[in-house]
């Protein structure tokens, strides 16, 4: 099954790209797509200096790209609300690069 | 004339001073707007005798005439709203509100975005003998405490007045602190003489200088071998108008809710006096 995923990291460096250890206040986001087993396209995180409703703006971007799952750090309560709510599987992982982690987690991107 | 204690550093004694000048003065109105930690009343044990809940404006969305378009939630400069459109939903979140009415006002559907309304604290009015007691007290969970405070100086101070207000400010010197302070005539300046209240008086300093109040410091724990807040006061220029003695007897009354002036009565001529300084101070504006 295709799946786009929604990938919180620290700086642009395509599958490379180390994850972050906070969600909302990651530097940059991968949209990877399963189907062609590459990022589709990067987003910049410009709401990670707010004072508040990070999470709530950056989970809306997951949901406006049509993402099935988001591999992060752990998000916040309202961040993880909006996840669930639009049934967008969150994938707990603070370490590594984004590709270590497509691999990781290759048995839940299956659907 | 409205005075308000404020102090940059917690602890330094804003409650203790303003408690003693409504008792000192008598005829007075003490306001309580520290609102997330609000202890005046354990002073002066007032009679409480109206308790009214505080309501802000939040956004109310009408999921039947919605779209999901999603230009509020764009809008909304405070994030306070999501929108999922293959779930057709628009999901607010209230404590992240300002009640700024933007999301209404961009929303392209007419009679989408209502308005209802969501209670933040809650302000007690009543009287400790000749004085008038009102405080704000924040609900628990609440992150901002600003439109309480703002709730309650458009309610109950007026912007002019001859009558005495003393306005019992929370520490710091954000949001909060600059909303109590704006109605002000005068702003008393509480510290006690160590780095740390010198630090943060140096902050409390420019923060009236920036909103151009007059001002006036107290020493609180006051001891005669530091020096710091008197050489600090001379840079600034700004008058040091009471020093209270660190003294033992002081800190275990306060700590069993007694105010200033039963321990050392002899403080109310002192303060009567303060305020007859400042009001001198307040006229040369």
């Amino acid at each position: 099954m295709k799946m786009k995923v929604f990938i919180a990291v620290d700086s642009n460096k395509g599958l490379d790209s180390p994850l972050g250890n906070r969600f909302g206040r990651a530097g940059y986001f991968l949209v990877y797509d399963t189907a062609k087993d590459t990022v589709i396209s990067v987003h910049e995180n410009t709401f990670k200096d707010d004072a508040q409703g990070v999470g709530i703006k950056v989970a809306n971007m997951a949901v406006d790209n049509g993402c099935g799952a988001a591999i992060g750090a752990q998000p916040g309560p309202k961040a993880a609300n909006i996840l669930a709510k639009a049934g967008i599987k969150m994938l707990v992982a603070d370490s590594g690069t984004a590709g270590q982690a497509i691999e990781r987690f290759k048995p839940e991107l299956q659907g | 004339m409205i005075i308000a204690v404020a102090s940059g550093k917690g602890g330094t004694g804003k409650t203790l001073i303003t408690t003693a000048l409504a008792l000192s003065t008598g005829h007075c109105t003490y306001i309580d707007l520290d609102v997330e930690e609000p202890n005046g009343a354990i002073f002066l044990k007032p009679v409480i005798q109206h308790e009214t809940p505080y309501n802000v404006v939040i956004p109310y969305i009408d999921k039947e005439k919605c779209t999901f378009c999603g230009l509020c939630a764009k809008a909304c400069v405070y994030h306070a709203l999501a929108v999922i459109p293959t779930l057709k939903n628009t999901m607010v979140f209230p404590e992240l509100c300002h009640s700024c009415g933007v999301c209404s006002f961009v929303c392209p559907v007419k009679g989408t975005i209502d308005e209802t309304r969501r209670e933040i604290g809650k302000i007690n009015k009543g009287h400790c003998g000749t004085i008038r007691f009102i405080e704000g007290r924040l609900n628990i969970g609440q992150p901002s405490a600003v439109p309480l405070i703002r709730g309650i100086t458009s309610l109950y101070i007026p912007d002019h007045t001859d009558e005495l207000f003393f306005l019992d400010s929370s520490p710091g010197t954000s949001c909060p602190v600059v909303e109590t302070l704006k109605k002000s005539d005068y702003v008393l300046l509480v510290t006690e003489p160590t780095p740390f209240g010198l630090n943060d008086l140096e902050l409390a300093v420019e923060l009236v200088q920036d909103m151009g109040k007059k001002a006036g410091i107290i020493i609180n724990k006051h001891d005669d071998r530091q020096t710091l807040i008197d050489d600090f006061s001379q840079r600034v220029h700004l008058p040091i108008l009471l020093r209270i003695p660190y003294s033992m007897d002081i800190q275990e009354a306060y700590s069993r809710g007694i105010p200033l002036t039963e321990v050392r009565p002899g403080i109310k001529t002192l303060l009567k006096e303060l305020i007859e300084q400042i009001n001198v101070a307040g006229g040369e504006k």
